[in-house]
């Protein structure tokens, strides 16, 4: 599905913010990219989405021609003068959004002003957006900030039965170590040069890589807050 | 009391005031989505310069006025696109470069041939039948561009990032809207003067916003809020000796007043 | 008109406030330069075309006469540089239409250094009213020009008694002409069909007066006020009414609001100078003589 080798990129010519990147992620997996800011994740998804093009290495998404890939942006600050429907939001993409509005179940709520919903509705929402033309790609950054819990269980209780039924390859960017164990099948941690590739499990391990410190996560916990997941050096 | 619409130039002035008012209604509801509704105003100083430096270069002050301010509005979104500047505080740099080139610019020349601001600055009861066709062409670009890009131009003013990552479309959305706005303030400004502009792009708009429960539905509002308030306005300064510009601000205002009573009636 | 005026004023006003700071501290640190210019002539500030019209007239070959408004704008658009203060700060005189014309020629006499004597032309003359506001524009009539004239004669002998001789002759030739001009508006005017002048701005109110003329304005005596909708109809009523084949319109300021109306009454559009500046280094004499030959059109003169 996606093969990344030896991928470098930088705005400046000096300052690299991905550097000799290699990782793979095959059909049907659920991928999370864990990294803390500034460490490439959103360059990331733009050379997953082609918007940018690598400065050394190749990015291989989809071989299959005729596969898309979905994404669902950062939630924004809610703009509440925003007159636009749902309906309106999605028939701007394709007039053929009734099935995937059903499979959502967002289908009731489609003549509401989309200022108008809800943090976790909203964010179906662009699920739906993002799914419009079937994707089996769906790229995803940090979709769950600024949702409260229950919408957020249901956000990625909903990525899982995508996964499942519709054998779409899921990409998560997120801060939120706590939904690692539950849903995703692999762990990518990112850092400007270093890339470290695990299970779930491992997660701490792989964190202690990166920041070259130890990391005492109690993975089987409850969603945590949103807030970076980075402990505090210990010296 | 309506004897005086048998008067050519109010007619004039209700004609070229609703064809203004329907565009800047419709460019001010992406203006103040966006979060530029000083960008009007902005723009209308911008034309200063365009006018003194067409002036000093002996070009037609208007088709200078015209390029300025396009090179401005396009800057603005380079500005905010490149550096990621508050919308607000873009405008203020582009309006304050603006305006000073055409400070300098006068100070140089000292004493033009003729008078700067008459030239910027028109009134709604002047509208020669020339200025009626340039208006009616803008008017006409801007709704159908507005029409022929509804899908695109909605999702820019909903999350331009999400267009610029799925479509690519953001960035020309952006410099096609910018060109639009100035050729309607300059156009605006020349005709009808620079109150009207800042007042029929966002107040309309505001107002429609407020209480649309849908996109189409709110550039409907904003086009029939700008229509009511021209042709009240005028009707209402003819019947009691006021200056029509002003007259018709205080009806956008006094309409934008009713919209938010209506949306907390409503609730 | 401008709708935006009252707010470039309030600019205006700030900088000439910051200008005149500016010069009054470089001043004192000049004080003891010589004011005169390097070829010994005198130094002497106009505050606008028609005053540095009549200051140049008498004072001739003896000095050099700095007009603060440029020769194309209009007084009311008026901004300073910091040439103006610098000239102002310089001056042997300087010489205003005074009797509340314009805030800016009683804000440039604090940019005069200490002892520079400063004129108001206009003190002695009996001023028009119109709305209950003074009509300041007596220099559209070539009889209180002479009057003007003969004041400028007065401080300029105050200042320099010693060229006295010569200052008489000036005024005396400047005053001939404008006789010449006075005889030749009163012949001009004498035989016409009509005597009413439309215009744009209601400045000809002493010419009028001069040459039993009416006035009718279009926005009162301020250029810059926008027309109401009324106004705008009673103009195209009295130019239909009075059968009028021409609307005049002023040189420095936007000719629309004259075009509408002549458009709407079937009238055609006519320049009359007011005299505020002039574009084409056209001299008093020059410009009077054009506005009489457009008057002369106008009123359908024999």
């Amino acid at each position: 599905m996606i093969h990344i080798k030896n991928l470098s990129f930088s705005y400046v010519s000096d300052n690299p913010i991905l550097e000799n990147v290699s990782f793979d992620i095959e059909k049907g997996e659920f991928v999370a990219i864990l990294g803390p800011n500034g460490s490439g994740k959103t360059t990331l998804i733009k050379l997953l989405l082609g918007v940018i093009k690598p400065n050394t290495g190749t990015i291989e998404v989809c071989s299959d021609k005729t596969s898309k890939t979905g994404y669902i942006p950062q939630k924004q600050e809610l703009d509440r003068f925003f007159p636009g429907t749902v309906r309106e939001i999605l028939e701007a993409k394709s007039k053929d959004y009734l099935k995937t509005c059903e499979y959502l179940s967002i289908t009731d709520r489609l003549d509401t002003r989309f200022s108008m919903l809800s943090g976790g509705l909203q964010q179906r929402v662009m699920m739906a957006f993002s799914l419009l033309d079937n994707p089996d790609l769906l790229i995803l950054d940090e979709p769950t900030v600024g949702v409260d819990i229950r919408s957020m269980q249901e956000f990625y209780a909903l990525l899982v039965k995508l996964k499942i039924e519709k054998k779409i390859t899921i990409v998560l960017v997120t801060h939120d170590v706590g939904v690692i164990s539950r849903y995703v099948s692999k762990v990518i941690c990112i850092k400007g040069s270093m890339t470290c590739v695990g299970t779930p499990e491992e997660t701490p391990r792989l964190l202690a890589n990166l920041y070259g410190e130890h990391f005492d996560i109690h993975l089987h916990d409850q969603f945590e807050p949103n807030q970076e997941h980075k402990h505090q050096k210990r010296h | 009391m309506f004897e005086i619409l048998g008067y050519g130039f109010v007619i004039k002035a209700l004609i070229g005031g609703v064809l203004i008012g329907i565009a800047c209604s419709l460019i001010g509801i992406f203006l103040v989505l966006k979060r530029l509704s000083l960008f009007g105003d902005g723009l209308a100083h911008v034309a200063f310069g365009g006018v003194a430096l067409g002036f000093l270069l002996g070009i037609d002050p208007f088709i200078s006025a015209l390029a300025f301010t396009a090179i401005g509005a396009v800057s603005v979104q380079k500005l905010l696109d490149r550096a990621k500047l508050y919308g607000d505080a873009a405008t203020a740099i582009i309006l304050s470069v603006g305006m000073s080139l055409a400070v300098l610019i006068i100070g140089y020349v000292r004493g033009f041939n003729v008078n700067l601001f008459s030239f910027l600055f028109g009134s709604i009861l002047t509208l020669s039948n020339s200025d009626l066709i340039v208006i009616f062409g803008v008017v006409a670009i801007v709704c159908a561009y507005v029409a022929l890009n509804f899908r695109n131009l909605l999702l820019f003013a909903f999350n331009s990032e999400l267009l610029s990552l799925t479509s690519k479309k953001d960035s020309e959305v952006s410099f096609y809207l910018s060109i639009l706005t100035a050729m309607t303030v300059v156009i605006t400004m020349r005709a009808v003067g620079i109150l009207l502009v800042s007042a029929l792009i966002v107040m309309p708009a505001m107002s429609a916003l407020t209480i649309a429960r849908s996109f189409k539905q709110s550039l409907v509002f904003a086009m029939l809020f700008a229509v009511i308030s021209v042709i009240v306005g005028i009707i209402i300064s003819a019947m009691f000796d006021l200056p029509s510009g002003a007259t018709i601000v205080l009806t956008c205002f006094l309409i934008f007043v009713g919209a938010s009573i209506f949306k907390n009636g409503s609730k | 008109m401008k709708s935006s005026a009252p707010y470039y004023k309030l600019l205006v006003a700030f900088g000439f406030a910051v200008l005149l700071l500016f010069g009054c501290t470089t001043s004192t640190n000049r004080s003891s330069n010589n004011s005169t210019s390097s070829d010994g002539k005198l130094l002497f500030v106009a505050s606008f075309y028609p005053i540095e019209q009549i200051v140049s007239g008498v004072a001739g070959e003896r000095a050099v006469v700095y007009s603060l408004v440029p020769a194309g704008t209009e007084p009311h658009d008026y901004e300073p540089t910091s040439a103006d203060v610098r000239k102002l700060s310089a001056a042997d005189a300087y010489f205003a239409l005074g009797s509340g014309f314009s805030a800016f020629e009683e804000q440039a006499k604090n940019a005069l250094s200490g002892q520079t004597p400063s004129f108001d032309l206009s003190t002695n003359i009996t001023h028009l009213t119109t709305n209950g506001k003074i009509d300041p524009h007596i220099w559209v009539s070539p009889r209180l020009m002479k009057q003007m004239t003969e004041v400028v004669y007065l401080d300029l002998i105050h200042i320099d008694p010693t060229n006295a001789q010569s200052y008489r002759a000036n005024a005396d030739g400047f005053e001939a002409k404008l006789d010449q001009l006075d005889s030749d508006f009163a012949t001009g005017l004498s035989h016409c069909n009509k005597s009413i002048i439309l215009t744009s701005h209601a400045a000809f109110g002493y010419l009028a007066l001069d040459y039993n003329l009416t006035q009718v304005g279009v926005s009162g005596l301020d250029p810059e006020s926008e027309p109401t909708p009324s106004q705008i109809r009673e103009l195209i009523d009295l130019t239909r009414q009075h059968n009028m084949k021409y609307l005049f319109y002023e040189e420095l300021v936007d000719p629309r609001v004259s075009q509408t109306i002549a458009n709407e009454a079937g009238a055609k559009t006519l320049e009359l100078n007011p005299l505020e500046g002039s574009k084409n280094k056209q001299n008093y004499f020059q410009i009077q003589r054009r506005n009489l030959q457009n008057l002369r059109l106008a009123l359908e003169c024999s």
